[in-house]
């Protein structure tokens, strides 16, 4: 156990009960729990061996004389997920208490009666730290223990079976449990081997079922959101939620702030995991105040002090599932920018990398004043795709096609005062616009591309080149950010029967009321597939002129649709 | 204008070569760059709705807040309280429907000058200018010899990209020479971005050696935009920079400034086999016949 459990647990006046302590009151087979060290190994290599799902029956004679009794000594391996939520909402996460009424991310090993006199013996291997099974709420019969940590421990099971609970402390630990009958005399009858693993930290990727969307709502001086807000109602209903922004002093930029994540276990559970940004402006507090609770914990990984924007979630995305080189990705690949030591805080890049099912990959961001993956990258569902999905990437050249295609005189009614581009003609007659875009894609976005299909295993036909022109920023280095609205900067949400895109409408034309003219939408709808719905939603003042878009100004959890035991476990 | 301010433009009027004049832009080409000019410069309606800049700003500002106070004064209010807000880069800015008025100028100006606010909230002011599409040129040319806060005098060196000439330009001559390589580097950005900024050649050359390897490679690229021919010299000797980056942008700048002398550059094979990929193919585009 983590000191600072110990200290809570003491703190608190509660204690475990360990069956080292406590006196076996069931035929008098409980032994001391011996901490440290041991190899999990049974101790007698001549016992009956089973393990996992095999099935393995022994006749166990019991000394007492009542002839002999057929015990079924077969155990399902243990796929559990992390306790550190807070069930009982009494503030403190449930890993440092004792097992409660209500407590459900558990896992339960049934144990079968034993003839009188037999006993149970239990040796743990592996991650002890972060480990526990419980032969009753309050008594803990191997691992992580008030301070200690218990290898074996011996008890005898109920008249009519008990049950073993087993708990982990943390993502992705691995351990195995050797379970051997003991009979009167206490000689091995037999032996089974369970393997004991706590889900890794998955993070969601956009095939996945909508379960719900939030978007802060503002109304102030540089600008509203109401019409936004309005379309996400419109189309999700119920499953959407506007954030009162005042009570977050207008911080829009819930993306940012926070990263939904889940894990399973095999046992039905579920223990959602809300990563909270070192980022740590207005919104930080949302995620305790709203999400937080039975079956959600909100986590951080960094050093606030050392913030920097690329800890900022826009920049953590996640791709669908991939085959890369023959090795199946089935819960995508996760991708964030870095470079050298620039970048994601190396304390979350690390626990990242250590989940080991999505296997991280770091992008070159630092061309971005924002600097993060959602500026240039997204991927949409598409069931028609050899993949079932689209890769969409910004693209320079599709953009300079787009104007060349349209008149050159056409007003730019949002693009004068904003951009300094009030008509198609003054983009166009920007060398110095050309020549920064044309660079970007030469320098940036090619490699970013080529990098994309070697690590998510693309080919041409997955990749949807979505028209995007960038400027320098004001004060920001050189950084660029998106001068067309970045429509690759959406949201997608899918509902059981059909999928909204929510999509930065790029006002690029003349009449703002007139989305049907807008060269760029026409653009972007002949690339999306027809089976998605996409809503052009006005994000100009309240996004846009502040650096984001869409995607950066809404988050959404989503519901887990594969068993990463099942599909997984070949790459832990 | 103040006489300390004059007495800064006088002395880096020496820097500023006015088209037409001996020893402008260079090789006597018209600059074929940005789209962003002064007032009337080119066909675009909005552009061409532009007044005049006003030289003596200081009185106009002060008419036009004595104006608005009588006209508009709850919008007066308004523009004087708005508050910054935090960009997604974390720094903040002040946008939207409100500063979209060329009104919004003036009082922008008179909150700048009066309002005793934050070096950060008066750097979101003068950034938010340019926004208004109203007449903040001289004020910011002028200002950016006196302010004393480097974030400030970066954003002011910014939003000279979008001023009217000539005040840009006497703006920019001074920025190029400020002690902070930011403020440097942002001049020399803004000056690659105007189509007149060629008018500052020599000092966008000068730039290419500055102490501050930022500033040197935004140096390289604003030469390549304003096509430089006179530079070529320079950016070749660019090339040996153990800065990746400069080397990229100065080969870069070479094939926009002087696109033969690119192709048949002797050190293009040594670039092919740059450590940096960026470089390497860039030259190797460049090597194709």
């Amino acid at each position: 156990m983590a000191k600072r459990g110990v200290r809570w647990l003491l703190a608190m006046g509660v204690g475990f009960a360990t069956g080292a302590c406590k006196d076996d009151d069931g035929g008098g087979a409980a032994e001391a729990g011996t901490t440290g060290g041991g190899d999990g190994s049974s101790g007698d290599p001549s016992v009956a061996e089973s393990s996992g799902d095999s099935l393995a029956t022994a006749d166990g004679e019991s000394s007492t004389g009542d002839g002999p009794t057929e015990v079924e000594w077969v155990f399902e391996d243990v796929y559990g997920v992390i306790n550190v939520d807070d069930d009982d909402e009494n503030g403190s996460a449930d890993w440092l208490q004792v097992i409660f009424d209500g407590e459900d991310d558990h896992s339960v090993i049934p144990l079968p009666a034993l003839p009188p006199g037999h006993s149970a013996r239990l040796e743990l291997a592996g991650d002890l730290e972060h480990i526990r099974i419980w032969r009753g709420p309050t008594s803990i019969s191997v691992g992580a223990g008030d301070g200690e940590f218990f290898e074996t421990d011996e008890f005898t099971p109920e008249s009519d079976g008990s049950e073993l609970w087993v708990e982990f402390g943390a993502d992705n630990v691995a351990g195995s449990l050797i379970l051997t009958h003991l009979d009167a005399d206490g000689t091995a009858v037999e032996s089974a081997e369970i393997v004991l693993r706590s889900s890794p930290l998955i993070l969601n990727h956009h095939l996945q079922p909508t379960e719900h969307v939030w978007v802060v709502e503002v109304n102030a001086g540089y600008g509203s959101n109401a019409d936004m807000i309005a379309d996400y109602a419109d189309a999700l209903g119920n499953l959407f939620t506007a954030v009162p922004g005042p009570q977050y002093d207008g911080d829009v930029w819930i993306q940012d702030e926070f990263q939904f994540a889940f894990a399973t276990g095999s046992q039905g559970q579920r223990a959602d995991t809300v990563i909270d940004s070192i980022r740590d402006r207005e919104l930080d507090p949302w995620a305790e105040q709203a999400i937080e609770g039975p079956g959600t914990n909100v986590r951080t990984w960094g050093v606030p002090n050392q913030a920097t924007t690329w800890d900022s979630f826009g920049n953590l995305e996640n791709s669908p599932p991939v085959t890369v080189d023959g090795v199946e990705y089935p819960f995508g690949r996760v991708y964030y920018g870095r470079q050298g030591t620039l970048g994601m805080h190396s304390q979350l890049a690390t626990k990242l990398q250590e989940q080991g099912v999505q296997a991280p990959i770091e992008m070159d961001t630092m061309w971005l004043c924002v600097g993060h993956v959602d500026e240039f990258s997204t991927f949409v569902p598409d069931p028609s795709a050899p993949k079932g999905f689209r890769f969409v990437i910004s693209d320079v050249p599709a953009a300079w096609a787009v104007l060349e295609d349209v008149s050159s005189s056409t007003a730019l009614t949002r693009y004068g005062a904003d951009h300094g581009y009030p008509t198609v003609r003054s983009l166009l007659e920007d060398t110095a616009l050309r020549n920064l875009n044309d660079d970007l894609q030469a320098d940036e976005l090619d490699p970013i591309l080529a990098q994309a299909i070697a690590e998510f295993g693309l080919e041409e036909a997955d990749i949807i080149r979505l028209p995007s022109l960038f400027e320098s920023v004001s004060g920001c280095g050189g950084g660029v950010a998106s001068l067309v609205p970045g429509m690759v900067n959406l949201i997608v949400a899918p509902l059981e029967t059909e999928t909204h895109l929510f999509i930065a409408d790029p006002y690029f034309r003349t009449d703002l009321d007139d989305q049907s003219s807008d060269p760029f939408i026409a653009a972007f709808n002949d690339l999306l597939p027809d089976t998605l719905i996409p809503h052009y939603v006005d994000d100009w003042d309240v996004y846009h002129l502040a650096m984001g878009e869409v995607h950066c100004g809404t988050n959404m959890t989503q519901t887990p649709t594969e068993n990463w035991w099942e599909v997984g476990l070949h790459l832990l | 204008m103040t006489k300390a301010s004059t007495s800064i433009l006088f002395l880096v009027a020496g820097l500023i070569a006015v088209p037409g004049c001996a020893g402008g832009v260079d090789d006597g080409e018209a600059p074929r760059s940005a789209a962003i000019v002064g007032a009337g410069a080119d066909d675009d309606p909005a552009a061409a709705a532009a007044p005049a800049a006003v030289r003596d700003w200081r009185p106009w500002v002060a008419a036009e807040l004595d104006r608005l106070r009588v006209e508009r004064a709850a919008y007066v209010d308004e523009v004087m309280n708005l508050p910054v807000r935090a960009t997604r880069a974390g720094f903040p800015r002040i946008t939207g429907p409100i500063v979209r008025d060329r009104d919004a100028a003036p009082i922008l100006i008179h909150r700048l000058l009066t309002a005793g606010e934050s070096a950060e909230v008066r750097a979101a002011i003068v950034d938010a200018l340019p926004r208004t599409e109203g007449d903040f040129s001289a004020a910011v040319a002028e200002l950016i010899t006196t302010e004393t806060d480097e974030r400030v005098r970066e954003l002011l060196s910014s939003a000279l990209a979008r001023a009217q000439a000539p005040f840009a330009l006497e703006g920019l001559a001074v920025g190029l020479t400020d002690a902070s390589p930011r403020v440097r580097a942002e001049a020399v950005r803004s000056l690659g971005r105007r189509t007149d900024g060629a008018s500052l050649a020599t000092g966008l050359v000068t730039a290419l050696g500055d102490g501050d390897v930022v500033v040197q490679q935004e140096a390289a690229r604003a030469l390549g935009n304003l096509e430089v021919r006179s530079a070529a010299d320079a950016l070749v000797g660019a090339l040996a920079s153990p800065d990746a980056d400069l080397r990229r942008h100065s080969l870069r700048a070479l094939s926009r400034v002087d696109p033969e002398r690119a192709r048949t550059l002797p050190q293009l094979q040594t670039l092919r086999s740059d450590p940096d990929p960026k470089i390497a193919r860039l030259a190797d585009e460049l090597a194709r016949p």
